[in-house]
C-alpha cells in the first residue's frame, strides 16, 4: 500500500494534528458542559480522564495492558514466524504459491473469531483462544506482503550470482533476504496491527481479562467513562506499537546495503 | 528492438500464459482437496471430535439445509443491507474527504493527525460503545462498517492525490488549465488507481464488521446465525457460514480488483 510516508522533521503538521485533536477534545467536552449531549451516553474527556486516573491507580488498567500485551505478543510471535517462513517459501516457488494462494484468499476475509466457541473447547477458555484469534488474523498479511517482497526481488541479482556459483542458500541470505526486508517489514507492521484487533476482538467475545475485556465488562455495565477510558488505552496501544515498527523499519533501512535495485 | 519483434514476443509470453495458468489452477485445486480429504478422514477417524472440527461433507449438508430452509437468505438479506449501507456511505465520505486533503495542505495538516490515529488503532474495540450508543439495530451494524472502511479510503485516496506526477499539473497549468480542468482531468484520473486500491483494502473491513457486529450482538444476519450454531456446536453449520463470509469479502475484493485493472488499461 502507498500511504505510507515517513513522517517529515517539519514541526507544522504535528502542530496542526495537535491543534486539531484539541480541538475536537474541547468541543467534546463542551457539548458535555452545555449539557446538549447527555453525558451519561457520550462521557467527557475530563470524565473520561478521571476514569482513567481511577484504573491505573486502582492497578485494573496494568493488569489489564499486561495482559492485551503478552497475548498480542504471543500471538504476532507466532504470527510473524509461520507467516515469514511461509511467505519465503510462496513467494520463491512457484509451485507453494500456487498450493497456498486459495487458502490465502480465503482466509485474508474469514471472520475467525466467530470460530471461538469452539477454540474455546480445543484450546481453552480465554487467553489460549484470544491468542488463536490473534494469531488467525495477524499471519495472513504477513505471508502476502513477505511473498511479494520475495517475488519483487530483481531476478537479474538471482542471475547473477548464480552464475558465479552462489548456492542456494547463499542466494536467499545474500540477495533475497536483504531485497526483501522492506516488504517483509511493511508485512509485519500490517500484521501487528491486525494481531492486535485479533486480541481485541478475542478479548470482547472469550476474555476474562485484558482491554477488550474491559471495554466489553464496562459496556454491559453502560459505564461509558470507563469503558471509553479502555478504549483510548487501546488506541494509544496501537499508535505506540505502530510507531515502534516504523522506527525499526527506518533503522533497517539505514543500515541495509544498497541492494535490490530500487 | 523492432515493432515486429516485439510482437513476436508478446505472442510468445500470452501462449506461455495459458499451460501457466493451467498449472496455476491444477496446483491450486490439488492443495484444496488434499487439505479438505485430510480434514474429512480425521474428522471421520475421530481424531479430533467432529462436533468441534465439523468436516467438509457435513459443511456441505449444513449448506443445503441452510439454502433449503430460507434461513440462509433472510439472514444474508440483513447483513448485506448493512454492508452495502455502510460501504455505500464510507465511499461517499472517503473519497471526497481524501481527494479534499490531497489536494489541499491544511485540511491535510489539520485531518491527518485524527485519521492517522484512528487508523492504527483497532477500530473495532468502539464495538461495545457503538451498541451502548445505537443499541443493536441495523444503524449501530452500518456505523460498524463506516469506521472499518472509511479510513483506508480516505488514507489512499489522499495518497493517491499526492502521487500525482508535479510536471503534469505545471504543464496542466501552462497550458491555461483552471482549478477544475486541474482537479476533473489531471488530479482525479491520476488518483483513481490508489483510491480504488483504497476501496478493495476496505471491502475486507467491512466484512468482519458486519459479521462481527452481528456476533457481538444482534438478532438478525449472518453474525447472529453463526452464534447461535456455535453456541450449540454445530460446527459444520459455523464453518459454513464463515467459508460463505470469506469468500463474499475475496469475491468483493476480486470484483473491485476487474475495475482496478480496467481503469489501468483504459488509462494506459
Amino acid at each position: 500500500m502507498k500511504g505510507e510516508r515517513l513522517p517529515s522533521v517539519n514541526p507544522r503538521p504535528l502542530v496542526l494534528g495537535l491543534l486539531s485533536l484539541a480541538a475536537l477534545a474541547g468541543l467534546w467536552q463542551l457539548l458535555a458542559a452545555t449539557g446538549t449531549v447527555n453525558t451519561f451516553l457520550t462521557s467527557s474527556p475530563s470524565r473520561v480522564a478521571t476514569a482513567l486516573v481511577a484504573q491505573i491507580r486502582a492497578g485494573i488498567l496494568g493488569r489489564d495492558v499486561a495482559t492485551s500485551m503478552e497475548e498480542l505478543g504471543i500471538g504476532f510471535a507466532m504470527a510473524a514466524f509461520a507467516g515469514v517462513a511461509v511467505g519465503l517459501a510462496v513467494g520463491r516457488y512457484r509451485t507453494a504459491e500456487y498450493a497456498v494462494n486459495p487458502f490465502v484468499s480465503i482466509g485474508y476475509s474469514a471472520p475467525f473469531v466467530a470460530l471461538y466457541p469452539v477454540f474455546t473447547v480445543l484450546f481453552g477458555l480465554g487467553r489460549p483462544t484470544v491468542i488463536a484469534t490473534a494469531f488467525l488474523l495477524g499471519v495472513f498479511p504477513i505471508v502476502v506482503n513477505t511473498a511479494r517482497g520475495v517475488k519483487g526481488v530483481d531476478p537479474k541479482l538471482v542471475q547473477v550470482a548464480r552464475s558465479f556459483g552462489a548456492r542456494e542458500a547463499q542466494i536467499f541470505y545474500k540477495i533475497t533476504l536483504p531485497a526483501s526486508v522492506k516488504a517483509v517489514m511493511a508485512g509485519l507492521r500490517l500484521g501487528l496491527g491486525q494481531t492486535l484487533l485479533g486480541v481485541i476482538i478475542g478479548e470482547l467475545f472469550v476474555g476474562n481479562a485484558g482491554l477488550g475485556y474491559e471495554i466489553s465488562y464496562y459496556g454491559g455495565l453502560e459505564r461509558t467513562d470507563q469503558m471509553l477510558a479502555a478504549v483510548v488505552v487501546t488506541g494509544l496501544l496501537g499508535i505506540v506499537l505502530t510507531g515502534l515498527v516504523g522506527l525499526i523499519e527506518r533503522q533497517i533501512d539505514a543500515w541495509r546495503p544498497d541492494i535490490g535495485g530500487r | 528492438m523492432s515493432t515486429l519483434a516485439v510482437g513476436a514476443q508478446l505472442r510468445a509470453r500470452r501462449s506461455e500464459r495459458v499451460p501457466e495458468r493451467a498449472r496455476r489452477m491444477a496446483i491450486g485445486a490439488l492443495a484444496v482437496v488434499v487439505v479438505l480429504a485430510a480434514w474429512q478422514v480425521v474428522g471421520d477417524l475421530g481424531l479430533v471430535r467432529k462436533e468441534f472440527i465439523g468436516t467438509p461433507l457435513g459443511t456441505l449438508s449444513a449448506g443445503g439445509h441452510l439454502l433449503a430452509d430460507g434461513e440462509l437468505w433472510s439472514n444474508a438479506q440483513s447483513s448485506l443491507l448493512a454492508f452495502a449501507i455502510g460501504f455505500g456511505i464510507s465511499i461517499a465520505i472517503g473519497v471526497p474527504l481524501g481527494l479534499l486533503m490531497g489536494w489541499s495542505r491544511i485540511s491535510r495538516e489539520l485531518a491527518q493527525a485524527p485519521i492517522l490515529m484512528l487508523y492504527v488503532t483497532p477500530r473495532l474495540a468502539l464495538l461495545p460503545v457503538i451498541v451502548v450508543w445505537l443499541g443493536i439495530a441495523t444503524q449501530a451494524k452500518v456505523v460498524v462498517v463506516v469506521i472499518g472502511a472509511v479510513i483506508p479510503i480516505v488514507i489512499n485516496t489522499m495518497a493517491g492525490v499526492r502521487d500525482v506526477d508535479p510536471r503534469l499539473i505545471q504543464v496542466a497549468r501552462s497550458f491555461g488549465a483552471g482549478r477544475l480542468g486541474l482537479f476533473t482531468k489531471i488530479l482525479l484520473p491520476s488518483a483513481t488507481p490508489l483510491m480504488l486500491a483504497g476501496v478493495r483494502l476496505a471491502v475486507g473491513s467491512a466484512v468482519l464488521g458486519v459479521v462481527i457486529a452481528e456476533l457481538y450482538v444482534s438478532t438478525s444476519g449472518i453474525g447472529d446465525l453463526i452464534s447461535t450454531y456455535g453456541q450449540s456446536y454445530d460446527t459444520d453449520y459455523v464453518v459454513f457460514l464463515v467459508l460463505l463470509t470469506a469468500v463474499f469479502g475475496w469475491a468483493v475484493s476480486a470484483l473491485v480488483q476487474v475495475v482496478e485493472r480496467r481503469v489501468e488499461r483504459w488509462r494506459a
